[in-house]
C-alpha cells in the first residue's frame, strides 16, 4: 500500500505496547510520567518494559475495495493539503482535533499509519527525518495524551527543515503537555532552528498563530504541510489570517445591516409567521452584480400551526402523551440561499428543511471554502440541534450534528448526520466525530471518521464537537478516511447517520 | 427577662430582646423578604425548629401534616430534582439546606418554622403574644400576615437560562390574586390556607395546616362547573362555562408541572377532555434574532372577578342522555410523571364531579 490511496478502519490501541516500543526502562505504569521526551529515550538495546511486547500493538486493516489511482510518493514527505492547520483551521475541530487534521496528510500519506515509536526513533537517530515525522505523527495521533510524541515530531521536523510541520507539532505538545513542554521546547537542541521563528514565542504562551500563508495552488499540486513553505518564515510573506494553505480563503462574513433585515422581512414574508435568523454567510458579488446569501433561521411550529388553525386544534396537534412528544416547544430549521439584487431586494433561490430535532442549539460555521480543493468554493454547514425532551430542566441533552457541504450551484455534496449524547453518561458509551483532511495527499480534503468507545465507570461529558476529553488511555479509536472522489465530486461511501 | 432567650439564641437576638418591646410597638417591621433563595446568614445562629416545636407543639403538629413541611421529600419533587438538580430549587422546597446541601435532615425540614419566622436573628410573628415576648426575642411582622409573606415563592419569573423569557412569570400566583375579587375584598393568601382555628386550649389562631390541593373541601370548592350537554345527529356537544368560586387565584396554579383535566363521558363510554393548563411554546423574539419559550395560551379556570373560562366538548353518541363530568387536579401532568417513573394517576386529585342531562333540540 505504500504510496497507494487506502480507507479503511484503523484501530489505534493506547496502551503500554506503544509506550513499551519506546524503548523506555521503566515499567509500564512509569513510562507515561517519566518517558516525556525524546531524548530520555533509553540507550539501544535495553530492555523492554516488564510484561509488555516491545512491539506496536496498532492494528491496520486497509480496505481491500479501494483501488491505489494516486502515484507512489516514495517521497520523505508527500505532497498534499492540510486542510485547515492553524488558528484558521475551520472551526469545525477543536484545538485537540486540529493536530490529527493538520497532520493526516504525513501519516496517510504513504501507507495506512504504522504505530510504532521504535521505527521512527530509528529513523530519528539515523537521520531519516521524514520518516521519522511519518512515526512520530502517527504514535501522536494514536496515543492523544502524552505530550512528547507531537514534541518528538517537532523535533523530527525542525530538524528536517520543516518548520510549520514543527509549529504544528509544538502547538499540540503545549497544549498537552503545558509547561514541561514548554521548558523543554526552550532548551532542546533539536528545536533551535524554529525559536526564531515569529511563532515561536506566542506557541509557548499556548497560542495556536495563523499558519504562513501559501502560495496560491491549484488541486493537485497543493504544497505539503509536511513539506518546507518557502515564506514561512520570511519577514516579507507575513501570515494572512484568512489565508490557509491551500484554501484560496475562507469567507465566513455574516449578512450585515439592512439586507439582514430585509432578508428576515422577506421570510417573514414567504411563511407567514416571525423568524429568527440564527447564522448566515454573505458571499462575494458575481458578474451581475447580485450577492448570493446563505443563511440559516428557524421559527415556531406553534405559530407555523396557528397560521392555518386554532390554538385549540394546535395544542392538540403538538402535544403528545408523553413528554418526548411535546412539540409546542419547538422550532422548524431551514436553511435558504438568496441572491441580493444592487437593488437591495432579496430573491430566495432554494430553501431547505434541516432535521435538527426540536431546536437550533449552535451554528458551528457557515462558510465558503474550497473544502475539496478543486478550485471552486464550497458551502460548508455545521449545526447542532436539541431534541424535544432534552429542551426544558434537563441535564440529559440529546443532541444532533449536522454537516452538510453544498457546491456553489447549491447541490449537495456531502451530509452527515450525527446523534450524540452531551450529557455525563453513566458508564459506558461512544463518541463519533469527523474532520477533514487530506488523508492520501491528494491534494483533495478526505473525511476522516473516528469512534471511540467510552468505557468504565467515571461519566463523560462528550462536546459539541462530537469528542470527550475522558477518552481512556486504552479506548480504541476507530478511524474510517473516506477519500474525495474528483470524478463525481463528492465522497462516496460517507454514511448518512450516525 | 423571665425566660429569656434559649440555649441556642445568638448575642444578635439576645441584643435584640432589649428593644423587642419597641420594635413590636413600633411596627417597624413592614416587609418581610420571604425565602426566594436562601434565609439569611442569621439563620444558622436562630433556635431550630424543634426548639419551635418545644413550646408550639400545636402549630407543629400542624405543620408536620402539611404541604409545607413535604415540601422537599414529596416524592415529585425528588423525581424532578433528580432529573434537574437546580440549586435555586432548594431556595423554596428546602431553604435551610441552601447553604448546606449536604445536610438532608436540613432539607427534610422542607419549609420549616425557621423559613418563615426568622430573620436576621429575629423571629418574627404578624401579631405577637405576651407570652411569646416573654419567651424569646420576638419581632413584629405584620407583613407576615400579608400576600407578601408568600410572594418570594409563590410569585417569580423565569430564571434568564437562555431557554425561557426571563420577563415572563413561572409562578404567577399574587398576579392572579391581584387580579381577583379576593384583592378587592382584601382577602389573603393567609384568610383561604392559613383560616384561624380553635386550637385544644380554646385559642383562636391561624393555622398552620396550610391547606391547599390536599384539602378536598377546599378544592371542591374552587371551581364551579356550568355546562349544557346538546345533543344533534352525530353527538352531543358539551357546552362548559368554568368559574372560580371559592379561591384567589387562577385554578390550578403554581407550578408549570400542575394541569387539571375536565373529563366528559357518556354512559356508552364516548370521552372527551379539557386541560386546564399554561401552554408554553418555542416562540421568535420580537427582534428576530433568537427565540424563548413564552406562554403563549392559558386554559386554566381565571380567578373570581376575571371572567369564566369557556370551552366545548364533542362527544360521538348521539343517542346519550346524560353527560358525566369530572374535574381532577394532577400535580404533575400524566406524561410527565411517566417519564420520571412515576404513577402517571398517583398525582391526580380528584376535585368535583357532576353530570348535565342531554338536550334535545329540533
Amino acid at each position: 500500500m505504500r504510496g497507494g490511496r487506502w480507507i479503511g478502519w484503523l484501530d489505534f490501541r493506547h496502551d503500554c505496547g506503544v509506550i513499551a516500543s519506546l524503548r523506555c526502562p521503566l515499567v509500564c505504569a512509569l513510562v507515561l510520567a517519566s518517558c516525556a521526551g525524546k531524548d530520555e529515550a533509553p540507550a539501544p538495546g535495553a530492555a523492554p518494559a516488564p510484561g509488555v511486547a516491545g512491539t506496536s500493538t496498532a492494528t491496520a486493516t486497509a480496505a481491500a475495495t479501494s483501488t491505489s489511482t494516486s502515484t507512489a510518493t516514495g517521497a520523505a514527505t508527500p505532497t498534499g493539503a492540510a486542510m485547515g492547520a492553524g488558528s484558521t483551521v475551520p472551526a469545525m475541530v477543536d484545538p485537540a482535533a486540529r493536530f490529527p487534521l493538520a497532520i493526516a496528510t504525513l501519516v496517510g500519506a504513504a501507507s495506512p499509519p504504522v504505530v510504532d515509536a521504535k521505527a521512527a526513533w530509528a529513523d530519528y537517530e539515523a537521520g531519516r527525518f521524514a520518516e521519522a515525522q511519518r512515526g512520530f505523527a502517527a504514535v501522536a495521533l494514536a496515543d492523544t495524551k502524552a505530550w512528547k510524541h507531537p514534541f518528538n515530531l517537532a523535533c523530527a521536523a525542525a530538524r528536517g527543515g520543516n518548520a510549520e510541520l514543527a509549529r504544528v507539532g509544538l502547538v499540540e505538545a503545549v497544549r498537552r503537555g503545558g509547561k514541561a513542554a514548554v521548558d523543554k521546547a526552550r532548551r532542546d537542541a533539536d528545536l533551535a532552528s524554529v525559536r526564531t521563528e515569529a511563532w515561536f514565542e506566542p506557541v509557548m504562551r499556548g497560542e495556536d498563530p495563523a499558519p504562513p500563508a501559501a502560495p496560491p495552488t491549484t488541486a493537485g499540486a497543493a504544497p505539503s504541510i509536511a513539506a518546507p513553505v518557502a515564506p514561512a518564515s520570511s519577514p516579507s510573506a507575513p501570515a494572512e489570517p484568512d489565508e490557509l494553505p491551500g484554501f484560496s480563503g475562507v469567507s465566513d462574513t455574516p449578512i450585515a445591516g439592512a439586507s439582514l433585515t430585509t432578508l428576515k422581512a422577506k421570510l417573514v414574508e414567504t411563511h407567514g409567521v416571525p423568524v429568527a435568523i440564527r447564522g448566515s454567510l454573505q458571499l462575494a458579488a458575481g458578474p451581475d452584480g447580485a450577492r448570493e446569501a446563505y443563511a440559516l433561521y428557524d421559527f415556531s411550529r406553534f405559530a407555523e400551526c396557528v397560521k392555518t388553525s386554532n390554538k385549540k386544534a394546535c395544542r392538540k396537534k403538538l402535544t403528545g402523551d408523553e413528554e418526548e412528544d411535546n412539540q409546542l416547544e419547538c422550532t422548524d430549521a431551514f436553511l435558504v440561499r438568496a441572491s441580493l439584487a444592487a437593488a437591495g431586494t432579496w430573491e430566495i433561490r432554494a430553501t431547505k428543511p434541516l432535521d435538527l430535532g426540536c431546536e437550533v442549539k449552535r451554528v458551528l460555521n457557515l462558510l465558503a471554502l474550497d473544502l475539496d480543493h478543486d478550485g471552486a468554493d464550497e458551502i460548508l454547514l455545521d449545526v447542532t440541534g436539541q431534541h424535544a425532551y432534552a429542551s426544558v430542566r434537563d441535564e440529559i441533552n440529546e443532541r444532533v450534528r449536522i454537516v452538510q457541504v453544498f457546491r456553489l450551484d447549491g447541490s449537495t455534496q456531502l451530509e452527515l448526520r450525527t446523534e450524540f449524547t452531551e450529557a455525563f453518561m453513566s458508564s459506558d458509551g461512544d463518541a463519533h466525530r469527523h474532520y477533514f483532511a487530506d488523508g492520501n495527499a491528494d491534494g483533495h480534503a478526505d473525511v476522516v471518521l473516528q469512534s471511540v468507545e467510552l468505557r468504565g465507570e467515571e461519566a463523560f461529558a462528550v462536546n459539541d464537537e462530537l469528542w470527550s476529553d475522558d477518552i481512556a488511555e486504552d479506548s480504541p479509536i476507530s478511524t474510517q478516511l473516506v477519500p474525495y472522489d474528483p470524478v463525481a465530486d463528492a465522497w462516496p461511501g460517507v454514511p448518512a447517520r450516525r | 427577662m423571665a425566660g429569656g432567650p434559649g440555649p441556642a439564641m445568638s448575642r444578635r437576638a439576645r441584643s435584640g430582646l432589649v428593644a423587642t418591646g419597641l420594635v413590636a410597638a413600633a411596627g417597624l417591621l413592614a416587609h418581610v423578604e420571604p425565602p426566594v433563595h436562601a434565609v439569611d446568614d442569621g439563620v444558622a445562629s436562630t433556635p431550630a425548629w424543634l426548639d419551635c416545636a418545644a413550646c408550639h407543639a400545636e402549630i407543629d403538629g400542624q405543620w408536620r401534616d402539611s404541604l409545607h413541611a413535604a415540601a422537599w421529600t414529596d416524592p415529585i419533587v425528588q423525581a424532578e430534582f433528580a432529573r434537574s438538580p437546580g440549586p435555586s430549587c432548594r431556595g423554596c422546597h428546602a431553604p435551610a439546606s441552601v447553604a448546606a446541601p449536604d445536610d438532608a435532615d436540613a432539607a427534610a425540614r422542607g419549609i420549616d418554622c425557621v423559613a418563615c419566622h426568622v430573620r436576621d436573628g429575629w423571629i418574627l410573628a404578624a401579631w405577637p403574644s405576651p407570652a411569646g415576648v416573654l419567651a424569646h426575642p420576638v419581632r413584629a411582622a405584620p407583613a407576615q400576615a400579608t400576600v407578601d409573606a408568600c410572594r418570594g415563592c409563590h410569585q417569580f419569573d423565569f430564571a434568564d437560562d437562555g431557554i425561557h423569557d426571563p420577563r415572563e412569570p413561572l409562578q404567577d400566583t399574587l398576579a392572579e390574586w391581584a387580579r381577583s375579587t379576593a384583592a378587592e375584598e382584601d382577602r389573603t393568601c393567609q384568610s383561604c390556607h392559613m383560616a384561624e382555628r380553635r386550637d385544644a386550649d380554646g385559642v383562636r389562631r391561624t393555622s398552620h395546616a396550610l391547606r391547599g390541593l390536599d384539602d378536598p373541601e377546599l378544592l371542591a370548592e374552587a371551581v364551579r362547573v356550568d355546562g349544557e350537554a346538546i345533543a344533534d345527529a352525530t353527538g352531543v356537544t358539551v357546552q362548559l362555562e368554568l368559574h372560580g368560586h371559592r379561591i384567589g387565584h387562577a385554578f390550578p396554579t403554581g407550578d408549570l408541572f400542575r394541569e387539571a383535566v375536565l373529563t366528559v363521558r357518556t354512559d356508552d363510554g364516548a370521552k372527551d377532555a379539557l386541560v386546564l393548563k399554561r401552554w408554553l411554546a418555542s416562540t421568535i423574539d420580537p427582534d428576530g434574532d433568537d427565540h424563548h419559550i413564552r406562554q403563549v395560551d392559558d386554559t386554566r379556570v381565571p380567578p373570581p372577578g376575571d371572567g369564566p373560562l369557556r370551552d366545548e366538548l364533542r362527544l360521538d353518541d348521539p343517542t346519550a342522555t346524560r353527560v358525566q363530568w369530572e374535574l381532577r387536579l394532577h400535580r404533575l401532568a400524566p406524561g410527565a410523571a411517566r417519564s420520571r417513573g412515576l404513577d402517571a394517576h398517583a398525582s391526580g386529585i380528584a376535585v368535583a364531579r357532576g353530570e348535565f342531562p342531554v338536550q334535545r333540540r329540533r
